[in-house]
């Protein structure tokens, strides 16, 4: 009888283990993923002096705007918040998106490799949040379910927030044309 | 590419009426040979019977010389069977030359296709959806360009040599379908596989990963391994999920795609592919139907992603 119930304890504290080792796991998982979009944005953002050198001599653009551009590239090299790079990436797509209406700054050639990085970056961004989300669902999902739910709150595993595109989204549909 | 009802009544108007002939003198060749081959046998049964009455000690022989010869037949015809389709003589090579090739040229007339010809070992083995075979045999090639886009799409089977406890060999079908070559405009510095959900991930190489995808419905028929996880997530968007789903549920069709370097390859598991049956109506609609869905269903699907893949800068 005793047998038996040793055999049980190992079981169930191997069982443990191993929802342990997968949170521990898929958590990595999500810093891996966190520093993916990290890595994407600040490859873009490295672009961005470049971007205002060639866009500010044709675009109607206010200096204060610039100078906040480059404030925000600042504060997320030394933040590293998705959500400030989100912001700070939004800005960038507005220029990108407003210098449609300059022909002669979409003639320049130096101008036009910056865009074809740059929309490289963003798709490789897209792909890099969406890898990013399904990690973070993974992760919730496990941490949620019966009986790791238990494991996890004795840890003290938390929820980690997927990346809304909303407000990113609702600030590019306010951009005049 | 045109409507399959365009095709079909393009196919019936210019050969489906000379090959209805075809096939009824096919049919009463068939069944003539039949009987004569039945008489025949049941003659040869009738004297060995008798043989073995007047000699009964030579019984015994006498039926397994007939099982021997019976089996002898049955290999030699199953093993020219494997090497040539449809061995239903002259209907079948006819319906080839005339239905299917009309059917491809109406479908596209951009598309040629040869009965004859067929993809390579070496060009199947590079889509590594296996992890070898014995034998292989393709025929019924189709090859031109859709658009800018070189295919050639052809029918393959791959069989594997089993042994059993008692050494007794045999062959099993790994693969019969349709298998296609795509020539990409852009070169894909990474490995894609995207295999039938559950399955034994044949072919895949040791540097790539299962890949987790953002779509439940497409996770539960198809699983993604790469090398390179953004590069997946940048040609597998979310439209071209929900068509590669749109397909499968259309035709209840399990298939596969590789894609490596500027090729993809693409296979559909869908057994034997324009072969006439002459105890069917030479313009069968069903059978030309299901060819037209599973040429249609490899053309688009590849030709969304391709569309995604040459847009895309890497």
């Amino acid at each position: 009888m005793i047998y038996y119930l040793v055999i049980v304890l190992i079981l169930i504290i191997a069982y443990i283990i191993r929802q342990y080792n997968t949170i521990v796991r898929m958590s990595k998982a999500i810093n891996q993923a966190r520093s993916a979009i990290d890595v994407y944005l600040t490859q873009r953002f490295d672009l961005i002096p470049n971007l205002i050198e060639c866009v500010k001599g044709y675009m109607e653009y206010e200096k204060e705007t610039f100078v906040k551009i480059t404030e925000m590239r600042t504060q997320y090299l030394n933040t590293k918040d998705l959500k400030e790079g989100a912001n700070l990436n939004n800005e960038c797509n507005k220029i990108l998106l407003n210098a449609e209406q300059y022909p002669e700054l979409k003639a320049s050639e130096h101008f036009l490799n910056l865009q074809k990085n740059l929309s490289r970056m963003e798709d490789q961004l897209q792909a890099a949040r969406r890898i990013y989300n399904v990690e973070v669902t993974q992760y919730n999902t496990k941490i949620n379910v019966i009986p790791t739910n238990i494991i996890a709150k004795y840890i003290g595993a938390q929820e980690a927030e997927l990346f809304k595109a909303e407000d990113e989204a609702q600030d590019n549909v306010n951009v005049q044309l | 590419m045109n409507k399959f009802n365009d095709i079909y009544v393009k196919v019936l108007k210019e050969s489906g009426e000379e090959l209805e002939q075809l096939r009824k003198i096919q049919i009463n060749r068939t069944i003539k040979t039949s009987i004569v081959v039945s008489i025949i046998i049941i003659m040869l049964l009738a004297v060995a019977i008798r043989f073995a009455e007047l000699v009964p000690e030579m019984l015994m022989i006498t039926v397994l010389g007939i099982i021997a010869i019976t089996l002898r037949i049955f290999v030699f015809k199953s093993k020219i069977s494997f090497y040539k389709k449809g061995s239903q003589g002259d209907f079948n090579s006819e319906y080839k030359q005339k239905i299917i090739k009309t059917f491809i040229k109406a479908y596209d007339e951009n598309l040629d296709y040869d009965p004859n010809l067929g993809i390579s070992p070496s060009e199947y083995i590079k889509g590594q959806f296996d992890d070898g075979f014995d034998r292989f045999c393709s025929e019924d090639l189709i090859k031109g360009n859709i658009g800018e886009t070189k295919i050639k799409i052809s029918e393959v089977q791959t069989e594997i040599i089993r042994e059993d406890e008692d050494g007794n060999k045999s062959y099993s079908v790994l693969f019969h379908g349709m298998f296609g070559i795509i020539e990409l405009e852009q070169f894909v510095p990474s490995k894609i596989f995207i295999r039938e959900n559950r399955s034994k991930a044949h072919g895949i190489t040791i540097d790539c990963e299962k890949v987790e995808l953002d779509s439940l419905e497409f996770e539960k028929r198809f699983d993604v391994y790469t090398n390179d996880k953004i590069q997946a997530m940048r040609i597998l968007t979310a439209d071209v999920m929900t068509e590669m789903l749109e397909y499968y549920n259309e035709n209840k069709n399990v298939y596969e795609i590789t894609i490596i370097g500027n090729m993809l390859y693409i296979r559909f598991k869908s057994g034997s592919m324009f072969e006439g049956n002459i105890f069917k109506s030479a313009v069968d609609f069903d059978a030309l139907k299901k060819n037209y869905d599973i040429i249609n269903s490899m053309f688009n699907i590849s030709k969304k992603i391709t569309d995604i893949i040459n847009k895309k800068d890497f």
